[in-house]
């Protein structure tokens, strides 16, 4: 049974992290390959507009005439742009306030904690979306925003983290041999958290493609002529009972995204907890 | 003459994953009468743990019994109903582990209790304050209330023991029981396990590496290695007869008998380290815990102090304040070198350097050995590629290692080798003094004995001065020139350590001693 379920996992991660690679490579080359590539500058065709899925537009068109299946695809350039780009700057926040706050005294450790607690005191889209009002809609902003809402989360992990690798034998030694906080970060708690550091990157890549599709769809996020999952959705929804291609394309690719990056975090978490286990 | 309760022949027990196949247990004959007590004792992957769970049918997913019968009173096991449990009763090594977190030890008691319909003459909870009677557990504040993790260690192990007898088995497998425990402890739970095994009569198979409660307890012994018995005879003679001379040194039987550190005539009696008046307490101004109270201890060049005491006694306290990692509410710390004189040493010295206990949790486990031996290296400023490899390479001779270890993690070496490796890097940066935090507790006592053999050497030949901190006396005694008994941050009693174990003045201290050493006259 064990083997069975095993074979399945690998055979999910497989599917999983092929479907990001291609979807990847495919989104950077769309403007080189695609046949409907002026599409994505604006390009109007009322004479085709609102077509349902069919052999030349496999996703259909939109209400512009524009092809869909172009659009969706160089659509994941902006998703991917937010999973990496909130990832990277919260971990690059987050993190080293984390380590610190667990190095130093109980007194900065406080403070340190107490501005988590208030950052993380914000239901999970009121502070990006404030953030994003003050700054103004755009992709960047929107990553600022998710980025400020979400590297509370990365000084938890990685304080929690290191406090456990602060409090094992090796730290201890290292301290009487007269080692200071930057090198009992350095050589000590870096290298022992990073791997859940990552797990937890690879989860919340894809919830920040989901909060920024929803970001955009109230119009916070990217703006026309930007092409983004929660923007095309949003600029077809007065249409959904018609012409449901518009929606359920980007829909479909939100939700598959996000449940790849889940997969791969799953399935790395698994993979750590058992190369830990031997 | 007595029935056998269970009967093992030819048995053979192998793990077997894709491609390998490997043999655990081989060609193993044991028989346990009833009333019988059988230690069994061999070192860690000796297989010892596997024959208990050979017993129970219980075995990890990957072995199986290959050849074979294991015979319950005359009946097979696979066919014995109800063996597990009703039949026969194990106690596991770990008893916080064995006991279910989010149930009161109340509920844990009556599930076993209900399930197998015992004492229904007396009610449940009748029962059950029985039993809890029985291991002595009755006067403690509401303990059918209590989750296992309100209860200490000991407290645990005696719950454990009325899981396992109040069902009545014909055989208890107890698998390390008293592992973790502090020596009086041990002795309290083996005394009680012992008198109600003898009030039931049930027959006992003792698991133990703790040759001293095996000889204290047990009427039969069996020594294992490799999966197979290599010797089984009575108590006596496995420890006295020359027949089993050979097998004794090898398992480093020597422990446990009243050995020690003699000081050699007109050695010096400088001192290197002087703590004093050292106070620690945790907590606020209206409730402080006094972990270490007003201890003064000196060290005397090229010798060894031996501080002893149970858990929480404040020994591991004291090590932290003198390594300076943690700072001490009051007190001196004075280190005299040939070089300096520190009137009150403050931060880590480069003269003091230690190993711990866990020799798994002292090495990071992202390191390599070679990348272990160069951190205090680096920390203390030694640069030049060529020096500092001559000297890892001198290092990890010196410990008794090979050059292949430098590029192997630490998780890939034996506890014999991290503990050696953990000293090459304490010994690495040439310090005077070292600081040992029960360095051997969780090694076998073959290897204990190797280690300590080293460390002596090591201290000859470098005039070393040594802390040894232990809650074993019989280990600290082989060691150590001069021995303090630490009791609840306190030292009661300090000397030479002949002076000490031979005479001792508290009752704590004879305590200690009764419980660490083999006596003729028990």
């Amino acid at each position: 049974m064990d083997s069975v379920l095993s074979c399945v996992n690998k055979k999910a991660l497989l599917v999983t992290s092929l479907f990001l690679f291609v979807l990847t490579i495919s989104s950077f080359l769309t403007p080189f390959i695609s046949p409907y590539a002026e599409d994505l500058n604006g390009a109007i065709h009322l004479n085709i507009a609102g077509q349902s899925p069919s052999l030349q537009h496999w996703f259909g068109t939109d209400t512009a005439g524009r092809d869909m299946f172009t659009l969706t695809i160089y659509a994941s350039i902006s998703s991917i742009k937010v999973a990496f780009g909130v990832v990277f700057l919260s971990i690059m926040i987050g993190v080293p306030i984390g380590m610190i706050s667990a190095v130093s005294n109980k007194k900065i450790d406080n403070v340190v904690m107490r501005i988590t607690d208030g950052f993380l005191a914000f239901p999970p889209l009121i502070l990006p979306l404030f953030i994003t009002s003050v700054l103004g809609p755009s992709l960047n902003n929107v990553i600022i925003g998710i980025s400020i809402s979400w590297f509370p989360w990365y000084v938890r992990i990685s304080r929690s983290q290191a406090l456990l690798v602060m409090s094992t034998g090796y730290v201890s030694v290292s301290r009487s041999m007269g080692a200071g906080s930057f090198h009992i970060i350095k050589r000590h708690i870096l290298p022992n958290i990073y791997e859940s550091i990552i797990i937890q990157a690879t989860i919340d890549a894809g919830y920040a493609i989901l909060t920024s599709a929803g970001l955009s769809f109230i119009g916070l996020g990217a703006r026309h002529p930007d092409v983004e999952w929660g923007l095309l959705i949003t600029q077809a929804r007065a249409q959904f009972i018609n012409h449901w291609w518009e929606v359920f394309f980007p829909g479909m690719f939100i939700i598959l995204t996000v449940v790849s990056f889940n997969i791969i975090g799953d399935e790395l978490k698994i993979y750590i907890n058992q190369k830990e286990k031997s | 003459m007595k029935k056998p309760v269970l009967k093992i022949s030819g048995l053979d027990v192998v793990s077997s994953s894709e491609n390998t196949s490997k043999t655990i247990l081989s060609k193993l004959n044991l028989v346990v009468n009833k009333g019988d007590t059988l230690g069994i004792i061999g070192e860690t992957g000796s297989g010892k743990t596997m024959l208990g769970w050979s017993i129970i049918n219980l075995l990890p997913g990957g072995c199986f019994l290959k050849n074979g019968d294991i015979k319950f009173n005359g009946k097979n096991t696979f066919e014995v109903k109800d063996l597990r449990g009703k039949n026969i009763s194990m106690i596991f090594q770990d008893p916080m582990h064995s006991l279910n977190p989010t149930q009161t030890i109340e509920k844990q008691m009556a599930d076993i209790i209900k399930k197998w319909r015992i004492g229904e003459k007396n009610s449940l909870k009748d029962e059950i304050n029985k039993w809890m009677g029985k291991v002595q557990l009755n006067s403690v504040f509401d303990i059918m209330g209590r989750y296992p993790h309100q209860l200490s260690g000991g407290q645990i192990q005696r719950v454990m023991i009325a899981l396992a007898m109040c069902v009545r088995p014909k055989i208890i497998i107890a698998d390390e029981i008293t592992t973790g425990l502090d020596a009086n402890i041990k002795l309290e739970i083996m005394d009680l396990l012992f008198s109600l095994q003898k009030e039931t009569s049930v027959a006992l198979i003792f698991i133990s590496h703790d040759l001293f409660l095996i000889r204290r307890y047990c009427d039969r012994v069996a020594i294992m290695n490799s999966g197979k018995i290599i010797a089984e005879d009575s108590t006596k003679s496995i420890f006295n007869s020359k027949k089993y001379k050979e097998i004794r040194s090898s398992m480093g039987v020597n422990f446990g008998e009243k050995k020690f550190e003699k000081l050699e005539k007109g050695s010096s009696e400088r001192i290197v380290l002087a703590a004093k008046g050292f106070n620690k307490s945790y907590g606020n101004k209206t409730k402080k815990n006094h972990v270490v109270r007003d201890v003064s201890i000196n060290l005397y060049s090229g010798k060894t102090l031996g501080l002893v005491g149970e858990s929480g006694s404040g020994k591991s306290t004291l090590a932290k304040m003198i390594l300076n990692i943690l700072d001490r509410d009051s007190g001196q710390l004075k280190l005299t070198t040939d070089e300096t004189i520190i009137e009150d040493l403050r931060i880590p010295s480069v003269e003091i350097s230690v190993v711990l206990q866990d020799h798994l949790g002292s090495l990071n486990p992202k390191m390599n050995s070679y990348d272990i031996l160069l951190e205090p290296l680096e920390l203390r400023g030694i640069k030049g590629k060529k020096i500092i490899e001559n000297r890892i390479k001198n290092m990890i001779h010196d410990v008794g290692l090979n050059n292949n270890i430098l590029t192997r993690m630490t998780h890939s070496l034996s506890g014999g080798q991290r503990q050696r490796l953990s000293l090459a890097r304490a010994m690495i940066t040439e310090p005077k003094i070292i600081i040992f935090d029960e360095p051997t507790s969780a090694l076998d006592p073959n290897i204990q004995k190797r280690i300590v053999d080293l460390l002596k050497s090591l201290q000859k030949k470098k005039n070393l001065t040594y802390l040894f901190i232990s809650h074993d006396l019989s280990v600290i005694s082989q060691i150590s020139h001069y021995v303090a008994v630490l009791y609840r941050g306190k030292i009661i009693e300090s000397g030479l350590t002949e002076k000490i174990l031979n005479n001792p003045k508290q009752e704590y201290t004879k305590k200690l001693i009764e419980s660490s050493f083999w006596m003729e006259n028990r």
